[in-house]
């Protein structure tokens, strides 16, 4: 397989986005992300649109954005993994590249939540699982799935809906520092606990909110890169998985099988050996709180049944073991979903780089960071490593 | 849900009918077409028991649209008593009585409010049992 480097990242600020169509949005994201890889259109061989739909009224959204962005005639394709389309988007370019296909592939995540009803949106969210045996006769929702799996971790390990909060609370402090942020704002203890409750265990200070943003990478092969920028950041493993439609199949509801999978498998193919210290950073899944906290351990950062003390400690800010979502991750940065893992992987070149503007800029010190992406709850799941290290030969 | 899907999966909702697993003998719910235990494809229809205990639950102050006027929906992750997990509605039980362990029963009961006009649409849910 050729080695793959992203060259080029843009972003598009998250939040309640009225002001701009669904291909308007992309565009923000693909015109940044061309300018920082120093490319045209024409240079692209081809481009993967990550979308979820269903709010949208576009059902093509690939070609719909390929016009707007001056990308058509070129081939794309839509990609649908629910919250991990962007991940599977840049799967999907990464493969192609590593397998001689293209040389350079633009990924375009992008989603438009805010203008259906919220409780349109989360009926839709909702149905992201096995929607005849575990949503329409049942009343589940998205938030209902992840409170299972909340009940069962804070009951087996004594973990505490405080120790979830200190989740929102870090979130919102990177979130704060970070200008393309849905939430640009501090919460306390007092705000999150004494917030409403969606889901018993989950407040809603527990949930990620309804975006609508846009995140665009450009990714290029080693030939292409080298002639494109002084510094790639090299993806050296991606790891997927799926899980179960029906929730009531999984093992156990204390972890994500797919993440653990993918992390296993993205692991492999970097030769990395899962020790959170030798990255800088990591940008991990927290649609719900406990989703990160289920994250560290499926990554191996934490023993299982102790991501919760490295919540309690505070070992996941930085200056601790390893910081996590410096971008102020799902949770503040805000959850356009099919745009969230193409904005993890922007977030995390852009931190190698050192190109964070203030104090959630990372140490970068082993030039290492690792995106975790989650579709549903651990339906599907992406785990992917970059590195400014090409490494091999 | 419309009167061919609700009729496509009453037997299953109503009877609680899974698969078992001619070679292994595994059981599944919902029914399955290969046996997730040891890869086999002769599986055969059984009904699942219907007593069980909590193993996880929440309680939806927001539920599901069609389900708003029934909120607070307390959600259980049950496990039957042969080992097979599912996940229902328990109905009759406050949301600050559920705990995990919590013995339930099946019972066959409208599924949603909204369902009680035409032909009704009933399935399971789960109530306490004594044991
Ligand atoms: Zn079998």
């Amino acid at each position: 397989m050729r080695s793959v480097a992203v060259v080029g990242a843009g972003q598009s600020k998250f939040g309640r986005r009225n002001d701009a169509r669904l291909d308007e949005l992309a565009w923000e994201s693909v015109k940044q992300a061309m300018d920082d890889a120093g490319i045209v259109q024409n240079d692209i061989d081809s481009f993967v649109v990550s979308t979820v739909g269903g709010w949208s009224a576009e059902l093509l959204p690939a070609v719909f954005v390929g016009e707007y962005c001056g990308l058509e005639p070129k081939p794309t394709m839509r990609v649908e993994a629910a919250c991990a389309s962007g991940s599977a988007a840049i799967y999907q370019a990464y493969s192609s590249i590593a397998s001689g296909l293209a040389d350079v592939v633009a990924v375009v995540g992008v989603e438009k939540m805010t203008e259906s009803p919220t409780s349109v949106a989360v009926e839709l969210i909702g149905r992201a699982g096995n929607y005849f045996w575990e949503f329409e006769n049942f009343g589940m929702t998205f938030p209902g799935y992840y409170a299972l799996y909340a009940t069962a971790y804070l009951s087996k390990y004594g973990a505490t809906e405080k120790d979830l909060a200190e989740i929102a609370i870090k979130n919102h402090y990177y979130g704060s520092m970070n200008p393309k942020a849905q939430f640009q704002k501090k919460v306390n203890l007092d705000e999150v606990m004494s917030s409403k409750y969606v889901a018993w265990p989950l407040k809603l200070l527990d949930c990620s909110p309804i975006t609508d943003g846009s995140a665009a990478v450009i990714l290029a092969s080693e030939k292409m890169a080298r002639k494109l920028t002084k510094d790639p950041i090299w993806i050296r493993g991606i790891g997927a998985a799926s899980g179960t439609a029906n929730m009531s199949l999984r093992e156990d509801f204390v972890g994500l099988k797919a993440a653990r999978l993918a992390a296993k498998s993205a692991y492999q193919r970097a030769g990395f050996d899962g020790d959170p210290k030798k990255l800088d950073l990591a940008e991990v899944h927290d649609c719900f709180t406990i989703a990160e906290l289920l994250a560290y351990e499926d990554l191996g950062f934490s023993r299982k049944g102790g991501g919760f003390k490295m919540a309690r400690e505070g070992q996941t800010y930085k200056g601790g073991v390893l910081p996590v979502n410096l971008s102020g991750g799902l949770k503040a940065k805000g959850h356009p979903i099919g745009a969230t893992g193409v904005s993890m992987v922007g977030e995390v070149t852009r931190q190698l780089k050192s190109q964070i503007k203030g104090d959630r800029q990372a140490d970068i010190r082993n030039g290492w960071g690792l995106v975790h992406n989650i579709g549903g709850t651990g339906h599907y799941a992406y785990v992917t490593l970059l590195s400014q290290d090409k490494g091999g030969q | 849900m419309n009167d061919a899907s609700y009729n496509r999966l009453k037997a299953k909702y109503v009877g609680l009918l899974g698969s078992k697993c001619k070679k292994c003998g595994a059981e599944f719910f919902p029914q399955a077409r290969v046996c997730r235990k040891c890869g086999s494809f002769e599986l055969q229809d059984i009904p699942m028991p219907p007593t069980g205990k909590v193993t996880s639950y929440t309680i939806l102050n927001v539920p599901a649209l069609e389900f708003k006027d029934d909120a607070p929906l307390v959600i259980g992750y049950i496990e039957l008593s042969n080992g097979v997990r599912l996940i229902a509605q328990l109905a009759d039980i406050s949301p600050s009585e559920v705990r995990e362990g919590m013995p339930v029963r099946m019972e066959v009961r409208p599924l949603s409010q909204k369902s009680g006009a035409g032909d009704p649409m009933v399935g399971y849910k789960f109530v306490k049992s004594e044991k």
